[in-house]
């Protein structure tokens, strides 16, 4: 029941999925969609280095075969000499509601501790989405706080909930 | 003797002294000091653009031609839109006189009248009460704790963060 989803690498032929997921307002959803801006990037940045690369990376969540979404990871730091992750997730609006998000994002944080050295992954969405906030508490972060008017969307400036999850919060 | 405390541009020979605040660990504190890296970043910036960008700057505090120290700010980008990040440096025989306070207020002001930002953020450490009762006193709302981001003197350290909103100051 915990291990439906699967991350893997983005290929040629999931490039279409992530544009779906960020160009098409419906897919996006009322919390994603930010209007159309740098409509290349994922095909550039694929061609440059397959969508990993040392400040940034996309992971596609497959679940048998069948491309539910993605997650993504990017660099934040605090002083120089200092960095810790921040992530995020888009799934097809079909694949929501499962429990796939959930899985999802714990497995970027254990692929993260794993493989980085960081001591501290964070997560932030609007304090209206509900949904994104009680799957990354099922994931096993911890609500930090609200930052006020951190983002612009749809208008008006809207308040982020922070979410973080350091080393020693993981199991073993 | 009453010298009014106002923000600069870094002249170029102020370079000793922001040198001195971020390089001399007795001059920058328990909080700011973490180790010598990029020691000719404050001149090679100061000679692109004088420190003052498009994505952040730095000015010196003066009182008269009494350098007291400098505040900074960096851009965080929040697509598609962004905030400012601020924070300060006093040598430390100018601290807990009120010019940390000042010095907070005057670019909060600059950079609300100059800039189109709504938010302007500070970050310091958990346990820098000084700096959170200046923030405080600056008109700052504290928003919560962010655990493990910072590291310093040997071990991971969590974070306080401020914000203020330009409908905070009835802008």
């Amino acid at each position: 029941m915990d291990d439906d989803v699967a991350l893997r690498l983005v290929t040629e032929a999931d490039l279409p999925l992530l544009e779906r997921l960020t160009q098409d307002p419906e897919s996006a959803g009322e919390f994603a969609w930010l209007g159309w801006y740098r409509l290349t990037r994922f095909r550039q940045w694929w061609a440059e280095n397959r969508l990993i690369g040392d400040d940034i990376g996309v992971l596609i969540v497959d679940r048998d075969g069948d491309r539910l979404g993605f997650v993504t990871w990017y660099k934040v730091s605090s002083t120089p000499g200092y960095y810790y992750w921040n992530i995020g997730i888009a799934l097809l609006p079909e694949a929501r509601g499962k429990g796939y998000g959930t899985q999802a994002q714990r497995k970027l944080a254990q692929y993260l501790f794993a493989h980085t050295t960081v001591q501290r992954i964070e997560a932030s969405t609007e304090v209206g989405n509900v949904a994104e906030q009680r799957s990354l508490e099922k994931a096993g972060f911890t609500r930090e706080g609200v930052h006020r008017s951190a983002g612009w969307r749809d208008g008006a400036y809207r308040d982020g909930v922070w979410y973080s999850m350091v080393r020693s919060d993981q199991p073993g | 003797m009453d010298e009014v405390v106002a923000l600069r541009p870094v002249a170029e020979e102020d370079l000793p002294f922001l040198e001195r605040l971020t390089q001399d660990p007795d001059a920058a504190g328990e909080y700011a000091w973490s180790g010598w890296r990029d020691l000719l970043r404050l001149r090679q910036g100061w000679a692109e653009d004088r420190l003052v960008g498009n994505d952040g700057g730095v000015l010196l505090i003066a009182r008269g031609s009494e350098r007291l120290g400098f505040v900074s700010w960096f851009q965080v980008d929040f697509p598609p839109s962004y905030y400012w990040s601020m924070g300060i440096a006093l040598l430390p025989e100018a601290r807990g006189k009120g010019y940390g306070t000042l010095a907070h207020r005057l670019l909060i002001q600059y950079l609300f009248a100059h800039t189109t930002v709504h938010r302007i953020e500070a970050l310091t450490e958990a346990e820098n009460t000084a700096e959170q009762r200046v923030l405080e006193k600056a008109g700052f709302i504290r928003e919560g704790v962010m655990r493990g981001v910072f590291w310093r003197d040997g071990g991971y350290r969590d974070g306080a963060l401020y914000s203020l909103l330009r409908t905070d100051t009835g802008s």
